[in-house]
């Protein structure tokens, strides 16, 4: 049955940006066994161990000039964990003991590392993750096994885990990918991969388990997609897809030569951001704000950690750097993220996520409201509420809301009074309730990429499944269109700000069916605002319309691709 | 030999980062440096020792130095403490 899957796709947070094809190398950190052995000569255990310590503190202090802030403080932290005079002086007595020098440093280093695992502070135990990175390097050097700096050109390197450290040696290494089953897109391994130029895939769930050495493998760090074995159709896709950003963008930005008389529909294009680099890339690239600011990043990172005040700096900046353009911050999300302790669910995505567990836990909802609306004085930030099915969760949030802004009051805090709060629309019941919804809410944002799995029932990381997986279904594309005409004589704006709306045929149909306003990848700014110079709105209205009706995705891709190329002449080049 | 009792003042307590801070002064001195939390002593110049001790904001320490330069020691190491190791 496996062999006859051609592809296979796998889906994780998308960590640093980028595509590679090339050839997996795995390595796995919990297949690292020691064994418990004797020693043949205690000198020379002693020997090894001074050794590889003088190698990695040499490798480490190589690196440090590189870095700079808090991943410089990092390493010197390792440095000073190697050359720490207890841990020292317990392998030297195990070591006297007789045992090997591999053992001797693990079960020094396990006694730490086990009281910081136990910590209630999830920031002892997070640190003790990243410590295991230099036990594992300090392991990987006494045995003498190959290490990742070893790693080939074309190489997409597949583990559970991976230090900022090894993420560093990588990056000297051309056409390298990452690919890890743990971590979040915040820890200090993606944080360097992204500075690094690095592409990287976070929580990409039992990949390890159904990959090969050697076997072929796409990962794009845009959409966090990993492909597995690619068919050669896919591999030129994805080859074309860094081209695309280049040269014939240009060409499209530039606008068609004769555009006089055609009625344009103003389609504000917004940016996505996790952090106030994305922000930075929105502004650069001439995008209308942020229309969606995630803060699943900023909410997990050690040094913003649940602060208020720091949160609330963060988005006062980001106001800053948009302004007059609006700032929409997304509360946080919970779902998919691997790294909350106590969430154990059995179906994730079925289960306690968005709006839900804000709702349960409503003193982080509060004080992520207390930190929104101390930065909302500009007037230029809004509230989008994620993952919302019925009315009464809408009612309570926005009760939370008024409770955070009386505390202000109270606390003499000047805040926006009037700031307006947003829902994603990301299931089909909202979709199809949306009326409902538009007397509480004073926006509307679709998630395409949830409201596809929900509506199609379709996990897009299932082996078999995947290629059921499309937002052009026409009935993803119905409830899309349900929104805007339920949405429209509110005069609610409707903005879309999944994945659909970076890929051109998707903007395109959005375009078609009413959107006001697509929050797409930070550098996909500039070819959306060309593809729009080459529209006619009356003509995309009409092939909207005829989609509606269309029998399935594969007609709506193709319908699309043959309405592209026709009307933006240069785009053609890719979907040949 | 001087104790000193400090209180733990920055947000995320004593992490990687401020026990790298401690590490890197306390070595710099010839005097014995040890922390204790609880009862349980830590070796001021060892940051596993340190960073187990999972000292959280809030937490009671003694910093305790014995040797020649233990009065100019103490001075500095509580100083970084109280200070909230120059985080917030």
């Amino acid at each position: 049955m496996k062999s006859k899957i051609e592809k296979r796709i796998f889906q994780g947070l998308p960590a640093s940006k980028g595509i590679v094809i090339g050839k997996v190398k795995k390595f796995d950190l919990k297949s690292f066994k020691i064994e418990e052995k004797k020693a043949k000569s205690k000198r020379e255990e002693l020997l090894k161990f001074d050794k590889a310590k003088e190698r990695i503190i040499r490798e480490l202090e190589s690196v440090l000039e590189h870095f700079k802030g808090s991943y410089r403080r990092i390493i010197e932290s390792e440095i000073l964990i190697i050359n720490d005079p207890v841990i020292e002086d317990e392998v030297k007595r195990e070591i006297e003991k007789g045992y090997t020098a591999e053992f001797a440093f693990i079960s020094s280093m396990k006694k730490f590392l086990s009281r910081m695992e136990e910590s209630e502070d999830s920031l002892f135990r997070e640190r003790a993750r990243e410590i295991n990175h230099l036990v594992r390097k300090v392991l990987e050097v006494l045995q003498g096994k190959p290490s990742l700096i070893d790693v080939e050109e074309g190489t997409v390197v597949v583990s559970d885990d991976i230090s900022p450290i090894d993420v560093f040696s990588l990056s000297k290494v051309k056409n390298v990918g990452i690919i890890i089953e743990y971590g979040g897109v915040a820890s200090h391994s993606a944080i360097v991969a992204k500075s690094l130029k690095v592409p990287m895939i976070c929580a990409v769930r039992n990949i390890l388990e159904n990959v090969e050495d050697g076997i072929e493998i796409i990962i794009d760090g845009w959409s966090g997609k990993v492909i597995i074995s690619p068919s050669e159709e896919t591999k030129k896709e994805y080859e074309r897809k860094p081209v695309l950003y280049s040269d014939t963008i240009q060409r499209i930005i530039k606008g068609p030569q004769k555009t006089k008389g055609k009625e344009r529909k103003r389609v504000s294009i917004m940016g996505n951001a996790a952090g106030l680099e994305e922000i930075e890339e929105i502004v650069k690239n001439k995008g209308f704000g942020v229309g969606l600011f995630r803060t699943e990043l900023l909410m997990w990172d050690p040094a913003i950690w649940h602060n208020e005040d720091r949160l609330a700096e963060i988005f006062e900046k980001g106001s800053k750097m948009v302004f007059p353009d609006p700032l929409i911050i997304r509360l946080i999300d919970v779902a998919g993220e691997p790294s909350i302790p106590g969430f154990e669910e059995k179906n994730p995505f079925l289960g306690l996520r968005g709006i839900r567990f804000l709702l349960f836990e409503r003193e982080i909802m509060k004080m992520m409201y207390r930190a929104i609306l101390k930065a909302s004085n500009l007037g230029n930030i809004r509230i989008l509420f994620p993952m919302v099915t019925t009315l009464k969760e809408v009612e309570e949030a926005k009760s939370i809301l008024e409770k955070a802004k009386k505390e202000l009051t109270r606390e003499d805090v000047p805040f926006d009074n009037y700031i307006p709060v947003g829902m994603m629309v990301e299931t089909p019941a909202s979709a199809l309730m949306i009326k409902e919804f538009t007397s509480a809410v004073d926006f509307f944002s679709i998630g395409t990429n949830d409201l596809t799995q929900y509506t199609l029932a379709v996990d897009r990381s299932h082996p078999f499944l995947a290629p059921l997986y499309s937002e052009f279904h026409p009935s993803v594309l119905n409830l899309i269109h349900h929104v805007v005409k339920g949405a429209h004589p509110y005069r609610k704006k409707v903005s879309v700000c999944g994945e659909m709306a970076s890929d051109p045929l998707g903007a395109v149909i959005l375009m078609g069916l009413g959107v006001d306003e697509l929050s797409v990848h930070p550098d996909a700014i500039p070819l959306l605002y060309g593809i729009f110079q080459w529209l006619e709105y009356k003509k995309v209205k009409e092939f909207a319309k005829n989609i509606l009706e269309m029998p399935d995705a594969r007609t709506v891709k193709e319908k699309t691709i043959e309405f592209i190329k026709k009307n933006i002449p240069p785009l053609a080049v890719f979907y040949e | 030999m001087i104790e000193k009792e400090v209180i733990v003042t920055n947000t995320l307590g004593i992490h990687a980062r401020p026990a790298t801070k401690f590490v890197k002064i306390a070595s710099r001195y010839n005097c014995k440096v040890t922390v204790i939390k609880d009862g349980i002593e830590a070796d001021g110049k060892s940051i596993m020792s340190l960073l187990i001790l999972t000292a959280t904001k809030g937490s009671r320490l003694i910093i305790r130095c014995e040797g020649p330069d233990e009065k100019k020691a103490i001075k500095e190491l509580t100083k970084l403490v109280e200070e909230g190791f120059g985080e917030e």
